[in-house]
Formats: C-alpha cells, structure tokens, sequence
C-alpha cells in the first residue's frame, strides 16, 4: 500500500493508503484543490524513499509555488521532474509518443526502487488527442504500473470534457476518487467521493474536507 | 435589480469553496461585474436617464460620473482573470492574443486614468470656486485641457470592454474547456441583454408616456440580462446535487 499522505483519508481506504499496483484517477472542477492529493501523494513518497515521477504540463516553479500554497514544500527533496520547464525531462503534450516513451524509459531505470507516479496531464491529452488514443496510452501507462509494482495516481478536470470521455475514463482506473461542489439550497459543499478502489468495499458515503496548513482533514459527511 | 445582486450572492457563494487564487478571481469577478451592473441600473430612473435630475448638479454629477467609470473595472479584473484561466486550461499553456505581456500596461493605463481622475474631481470639489465649477458643469474635469478630459474619459470607458469583446471572443474559440465556455457564453448572452436594454432604454425614452413598450422591454430585457449574469456565475464550477446521479 502506498500512504496517499492524508491520515484521514488513507484511513478512508482501508488504513493504509492507495492499493498497491494500482491507478487512481482524481476527478475534480478546477479549483477545488485536487492538485494537493497529488503533493501530499508525492510527499509522503519522498519521505518514504520512494521514487516519485511527477509528470505535468506546467513548469516546475508553477507546481511548487501552488504546492507551497498548500503548506507543502518539496524544498529538500524533489520528485523526477517530466514538465513543461525546468524538469530533468520535459513534458510535449502534443507529442504523446516521446512522453509515452520518456515515462516508460525513467520506470525502467527505476525498476529496483518503489515507484510512485503522479499524472497531472491527462486533461490537456484528451483535449489534443481522440479519447480512443487516450485510452490506448494510459492501458499502456497501467501494465507499467503492475509491471514495476508501482501506484499511479492521474488528474482529471470535472466539467472540462464530454461527460462519456469522462465516464470511459473512470472504467480505466482501478480507483476513483471525485471531489465535487454539491448543492443544497443556497448553499454549497466541497464533498469527497471514493467511487471506486481495488480491494476496497464500495463506500457510497460522501466526505467533507478542509485544508490547513498542516495538511487536509477528510470526515464523514451526512446529507440531511 | 436584486436579480444582478442574487448573481453577485452565487459568485461569491463559489468563490468561498474555492482552493486556487485563479478561479476564486474569476468567481470574484463575475459577482463585481453582477453587482456594478446593478448599481448602474439603481441609478436609472426609468426614465432613460442614468444620472436622475436630482444627482445631475455639481459636484454630485461628476462623483457619479466617476463612479460609473469605476464600474468598468471589474469587467477588467473578470477578463483578465479569464483569460489566465484559459490559458491555465490550455493544454499547451498558450496566451490569448498575448494577454500576459499587455495585461500589466492595460490595467496601468486604467489605474491611472481612474485615480488621476480620481484625485482631480477632489481637487475641484475642495478648491475651484463654485463660479468656475458651475461655467464648466457639463465637463468631467472642470479646467483641465480637453485632451486630458478625453483620455481620463476614454480610457476607462473603452478599454474593460473592448478588451472583453476582442480577447474574450477568441478566447471562447479557442478554449475547449465546456465549462467555460458555458461560463463564457452565458456572460455574452447577459451582456447582450444588458446593452440592448440599454439601447431600447434611450431609444424608447421619448415615447414612454404613451406606451406600454417602454416598461415591458425594459423589464424584459434587463431581468434577461440579469438572469443570464447568474447563469455564468453558477457556470464558473460544475455543481451537482445530491439527488442526481452523478
């Protein structure tokens, strides 16, 4: 099991975290702070000694200051860096046959270590490639994951794409974890969702969750 | 008018669930722009008039004046927070038009007109005698030089919505991000209420007394306008509730 970083919600998975040789898709509006699960994730893996690949379509500096702003600095030690700018390798989403090989070469290289991936580049490929391609690549991407006995964790903006892209995409992942704005009345609740995870019974129940500084608290929540 | 402040109650209400500084700007911007809309509209004394009898004498005239120059601002700070988050939702980060080179130069422009204009009105309310205020009552700066006057002017009033109609219109074709493009598309269709309100508004003026066309357009097209406002602040985030299967 890989820790995703969040006590609360590693407790919500079963107590120890993200399954191991598994991928889990975060699906979440623009916004909402589904970024921090990724730096919490790659965090708790760095503390760990873990490999982390961080692949992204922004710079490097854009991801740490927005990590920052979580209260989370990866000032000592950095992930393996595939972004657009100042990475150990640099992220072309509109080439996705050198980004595909690039992944792939860096997990063979690491093969020995335990691996973690985060993938914050799946939206900008679904706008630039058919979703059939998209498909193909993360199918490719996953038998990486259980070749190498590695969790992927993958980003997904809600509200972006068509709804059945979206849905398509969730039948990919062994684990889907939603975090969606719910309306009640006039008011509004940032509420997590855990649709799907392997090994774990399906929990239909909704969550609540706050940032802090120290990090993101994750509670039952009950609609009335 | 309370429809443009409802608006404004939504967009704020997003903006509260929000974790990034991004798009907590957008929601801002699309409840500022709400509300400025209905302080201009507060102002109308549905006589086609936006700056009623009993407001027109120096200095209040020229307070408002700036007022509703001031209100222009938010339609910038809306944009340009848009136009960052089409480029943030860009697959390959690119900018509209060049948006994040000439962003810096426009709001400087606005700044200082705004202020300028600003400090100016102050100064001629503190020290013009009321004799020279009264002999230039029409003008917004009373004895500064014309050309001053035409850009203290021009620059506010011409810049929040020239900038929104040419960067936003390419924005909306090249994002493809559904959300906002709704977000997006819902603005327009407010903004198009709103001007044609405003323009059956100065049109229909003269005729009011002997027609029901007056108040009917009137009201029908501003609550479009308003109810389109609150459309594309609800469209900022996908919401869902708790009934449907999401």
């Amino acid at each position: 099991m890989a820790s995703s970083g969040v006590p609360s919600l590693d407790k919500l998975l079963g107590g120890e975290g993200y399954p191991d040789k598994s991928a889990v898709l975060v699906v979440g509006a623009p916004g909402l702070g589904k970024e921090a699960l990724a730096y919490w994730f790659t965090q708790s893996g760095l503390g760990q000694g873990d490999f982390c690949l961080y692949v992204t379509k922004r710079s490097t500096q854009e991801v740490l200051k927005d990590a920052k702003a979580f209260g989370l600095d990866f000032a000592t030690r950095v992930p393996f860096w595939i972004a657009r700018e100042g990475g150990e390798m640099r992220s072309d989403v509109s080439d996705l046959a050198s980004l595909s090989f690039n992944i792939k070469e860096v997990l063979k290289k690491n093969a020995n270590r335990r691996i973690r991936i985060v993938v914050d580049v799946i939206s900008a490929l679904l706008m630039l490639n058919p979703p059939e391609t998209i498909y193909q690549f993360l199918s490719g991407l996953f038998e990486d994951v259980k070749r190498y006995d590695a969790v992927l964790l993958g980003m997904v903006e809600d509200g972006m794409h068509l709804p059945q892209s979206l849905t398509a995409m969730q039948e990919l992942f062994d684990g889907v974890v939603e975090l969606r704005l719910y309306e009640e009345g006039l008011r509004l609740t940032p509420l997590m969702r855990i649709r799907k995870m392997l090994g774990v019974q399906p929990q239909p129940g909704y969550y609540s969750f706050a940032f802090s500084q120290s990090g993101l608290e994750v509670q039952s929540f009950v609609v009335k | 008018m309370l429809a443009y402040v409802y608006a404004t109650f939504w967009a704020l209400n997003i903006r509260r669930n929000l974790k990034v500084r991004l798009y907590r700007h957008q929601a801002l911007g699309i409840g500022l722009v709400a509300i400025c809309v209905a302080y201009f509209t507060f102002f109308n004394d549905g006589g086609g008039n936006y700056l009623p009898a009993a407001l027109s004498e120096y200095p209040l005239d020229n307070i408002l004046f700036l007022s509703f120059l001031a209100c222009l601002v938010p339609l910038l700070y809306w944009t340009d927070s848009l136009l960052l988050a089409v480029r943030d939702s860009d697959p390959l980060q690119r900018d509209v038009l060049g948006w994040g080179r000439i962003r810096v130069s426009l709001w400087g422009a606005v700044a200082a007109c705004l202020v300028g204009g600003g400090a100016y009105t102050i100064y001629e309310v503190i020290f013009l005698s009321q004799q020279t205020a009264q002999a230039g009552n029409s003008v917004y700066l009373v004895g500064a030089p014309d050309i001053i006057n035409a850009i203290a002017i021009i620059v506010p009033l011409v810049v929040p919505p020239a900038t929104a109609v040419i960067f936003l219109s390419v924005a909306v074709r090249r994002t493809k991000d559904l959300t906002l493009r709704r977000h997006l598309k819902w603005f327009g269709i407010g903004a198009a209420f709103f001007g044609l309100g405003a323009l059956v508004d100065v049109i229909l003026t003269p005729v009011q007394g002997s027609s029901y066309l007056y108040p009917i357009s009137f009201l029908v097209l501003f609550v479009g306008s308003a109810y389109s406002f609150y459309r594309s602040a609800r469209a900022t985030i996908p919401m869902y509730s708790f009934t449907e299967r999401a």
